[in-house]
């Protein structure tokens, strides 16, 4: 320290004031820094140990794709390839359909590539028979592409379960 | 602190004095950075001349993460390509949506019910928060921080719950829709909405007593990228960046669109033009993201969702009803409590010819999205103006004369999001 | 949380902001026909954005005066545009003023070798923006001091935003739509 250290107004001594103080605040803000991490330690985990423990999903979750049906298990899809005019991926939902003899729609093929799949609920808005939805499943990897490539009775929730999708979102089909 | 009128225009050319007086020969030594270096968020190159430690010249490489988001706009109709919009910027995808949903409302005219609005203005908030809280994490990270990381993702995590409950995503939402939102907000969203709003300040003190004062982010950020007004106007350079060189320049304040004329809010500027202020900037703007939340909360017109579900299917029913029975009496509906402007059938929706171009202030800067459309369900051409796309571009000039260890921490205080630079 | 937590250093008061004033329509059109430059009015775009047209020889001079002149101002360029309009190119700039918040798009048709005068010298801001134009619409503008490709590949061929652009590879899908 120099001879004029009781002197504050000389400008030698104004910049080592600054210096001590910004080595003060420094050990002062990481002091306070490490006490803030320390805060942290008797706090709850906000991470879950999946798979032991599930994450509870959302109402609207979008998830892997599904048929839902009627609740006597007959078809409720129509095949009238709204989903498949809106899907921004190329050829993802491919469906074949004819009518019966009483004019009714049967629908014979409907595949949904779920490896290419962007989870946008796009078929699920415009479907006018409320019948593609989205479940809350989310495990969906598998050991090849073509066993991602979903064909119409993986896709077909039977009549009970697409009752109880209905109830748990609240949903009054349109069609039934 | 140095004034704005203080820094000369000319600073950036002749920064720290870091003429290098050797007395032997040296050659310049080019380094090449990326594409795939942890730091720069995504795949960028940049080649770098250095001369000894300091950057002599830089050229930023793009175009890795190029997927042709216009193309694909001139090949879909509008609504198959709105789920990719969310792509195109992913951090804070709502302010790409919005403004493509602006832009056809507009040129549609399609009027937007004030509850939409105060949605929609709800989610683009907790958006910039998002946004801002993957930067504080990753910028720190970049400086060596690895704490605060962890802490922001934590948080982060929770609003991206509050997203799944209303949208059913995390991060791709493909939530609003012309003249509308896909979905009415579920019972109870407002309350977890106002319980974060109410505990996020304390979180972010904590962040800040962590960060802020911090000797080493201090030593590393004051002072350094020093970008003057003149100098952001050169570039194009919006945002956080340009509201650290005392410009207060927030879209939100100056062209007011959805709701922000009615919301009390502050523009949080600095005058330093430095890494710091930058940093302080986005801090502050959270806090007022937060402030912003509380009054739309407040002021939503129905309220919450769950009563009004229940009021809108009773409403449907009595309409119904009354027709047949004029002594049915419907209760009261308010134009404002709609979910949709204008019923619109997707599978066939086709805006009528015109032109329309729309700027929102996204957490990086002035985000834009230029729509002509030609009368079918197809838009004849769709720009989009990423903020980073600019941003990046002042970085080679910025950086010259700078150490090469400064780079990251330039480079971070920018917030350049590849994906939105490419598209 | 004690009171020393708190930002250092809070930021000061917002200053208070104008709003964005509403401009006469064809405001920027007349400012430049007093100058004697001939101006195409387009009307105004779907938000009310005011559009003129301009030829490639007046550009920069009417760019100077548009960017200089105090009650225009408009001294940030935000977004450039290239369109293929089949028969032939055009370039959309939108720029803005920090001063006065207004804005103003300008299209400029390119010559039949799609050629376009380069905004550089006015706005600097256009340097990236005119990059991409060239490599994804193929408008060659003359005067910018780097015209090369930015997003693409440097030994692409051809330009992709191109309405008559085809690629061969059958993994692309737009070429069936």
């Amino acid at each position: 320290m120099s001879n004029h250290s009781h002197d504050a107004q000389h400008p030698l001594n104004a910049i080592e004031h600054a210096e001590g103080n910004v080595v003060l605040e420094g050990i002062k803000a990481i002091a306070q820094g490490f006490a803030t991490v320390l805060k942290h330690h008797p706090r709850e985990a906000v991470t879950l140990e999946y798979p032991e423990v599930m994450p509870e999903l959302s109402d609207r979750f979008h998830g892997r794709l599904s048929l839902l049906s009627k609740s006597d298990d007959t078809d409720l899809c129509i095949g009238c390839q709204a989903c498949a005019r809106v899907c921004p991926c190329d050829d993802l939902i491919q469906i074949d359909m004819h009518r019966d003899d009483d004019k009714k729609p049967v629908v014979t093929r409907f595949t949904i590539d779920m490896g290419r799949c962007i989870f946008c609920g796009n078929c699920t808005e415009v479907c006018p028979v409320d019948c593609i939805k989205m479940l809350s499943d989310f495990e969906l990897a598998d050991y090849s592409r073509e066993a991602l490539v979903l064909d119409k009775k993986d896709l077909t929730l039977s009549g009970q379960e697409s009752d109880e999708w209905r109830a748990k979102r609240g949903y009054t089909p349109t069609v039934l | 602190m140095m004034s704005v009128k203080e820094l000369n225009p000319e600073l950036q050319s002749n920064l720290p004095g870091v003429s290098i007086e050797t007395g032997f020969d040296t050659n310049d030594l080019v380094v090449n950075i990326g594409p795939q270096h942890p730091s720069t968020h995504g795949v960028l190159r940049l080649v770098t001349t250095l001369n000894g430690e300091v950057v002599k010249e830089m050229e930023p490489v793009i175009g890795y993460l190029h997927r042709s988001k216009e193309k694909m706009g001139e090949s879909r109709s509008l609504f198959q390509y709105q789920p990719t919009i969310d792509r195109v910027e992913y951090l804070s995808s709502f302010y790409d949506h919005l403004v493509f949903v602006n832009c056809i409302e507009q040129i549609a005219d399609i009027p937007v019910p004030k509850r939409v609005e105060y949605i929609r203005v709800i989610c683009l908030e907790l958006n910039r928060i998002t946004s801002h809280l993957l930067w504080f994490g990753t910028f720190l990270l970049d400086l060596g921080a690895s704490t605060p990381f962890f802490w922001c993702f934590r948080d982060r995590e929770e609003v991206f719950t509050i997203f799944e409950n209303l949208t059913g995503a995390r991060m791709m939402y493909n939530y609003f829709r012309f003249g509308g939102v896909n979905n009415d907000i579920p019972a109870g969203w407002l309350e977890e909405v106002r319980a974060f709003c109410n505990h996020f300040p304390d979180r972010l003190d904590e962040y800040e007593a962590v960060a802020t004062k911090n000797p080493i982010v201090m030593d590393r950020t004051k002072g350094h990228g020093i970008m003057a007004k003149e100098f952001c106007l050169k570039y194009g350079v919006t945002g956080p960046a340009l509201r650290a060189t005392g410009e207060a320049l927030d879209l939100r304040k100056t062209n007011p669109y959805s709701v922000y004329s009615e919301l009390d809010f502050d523009v949080p500027t600095r005058t330093e033009c430095d890494t710091y202020a930058r940093y302080l900037v986005r801090v502050q703007e959270m806090r007022e993201s937060i402030k912003i939340i509380k009054q739309c909360i407040d002021k939503i017109p129905g309220g919450d969702g769950g009563a009004l579900a229940i009021l809108k299917k009773e409403v449907e029913v009595k309409t119904k009803e009354a027709k047949k029975n004029p002594e049915i009496v419907v209760p009261h509906w308010d134009k404002d409590w709609d979910t949709m402007g204008k019923k619109i059938n997707l599978l066939t929706y086709k805006p009528p010819a015109g032109e329309a171009s729309n700027f929102v202030e996204s957490p990086r800067g002035v985000l834009g999205c230029y729509i002509i459309t030609d009368g079918t369900p197809k838009a004849y051409r769709i720009k989009w103006r990423g903020a980073s796309f600019s941003n990046l571009s002042a970085l080679p000039e910025l950086m010259k004369g700078h150490m090469y260890s400064d780079l990251m921490a330039i480079f971070g205080s920018l917030d350049v999001i590849m994906p939105e630079v490419d598209r | 949380m004690n009171e020393e937590n708190k930002t250092p250093e809070q930021a000061p008061e917002a200053e208070v902001i104008e709003t964005t004033p509403a401009i006469p329509a064809g405001f920027f059109g007349a400012l430049l026909e007093s100058k004697g430059i001939a101006v195409e009015h387009l009307g105004n775009d779907a938000k009310g954005t005011e559009i003129i047209r301009l030829t490639a020889e007046a550009i920069l001079k009417a760019g100077e005066l548009l960017k200089g002149d105090a009650s225009s101002k408009l001294d940030m360029l935000l977004l450039v545009t290239g369109i293929d309009w089949k028969t032939h190119r055009e370039s959309v700039y939108h720029l803005y003023s920090t001063v006065h918040y207004h804005s103003l798009i300008i299209k400029i048709v390119a010559d039949a070798n799609d050629t376009s005068p380069s905004l550089y010298p006015v706005w600097p801001a256009v340097d990236w923006h005119e990059r991409e134009a060239y490599d994804l619409m193929g408008i060659h503008y003359e005067g910018h001091p780097d015209l090369r490709r930015i997003l693409m590949p440097t030994y692409w061929l051809g330009h992709p935003l191109r309405k008559d652009y085809k690629e061969e590879d059958p993994r692309l899908v737009w070429n069936r739509r």
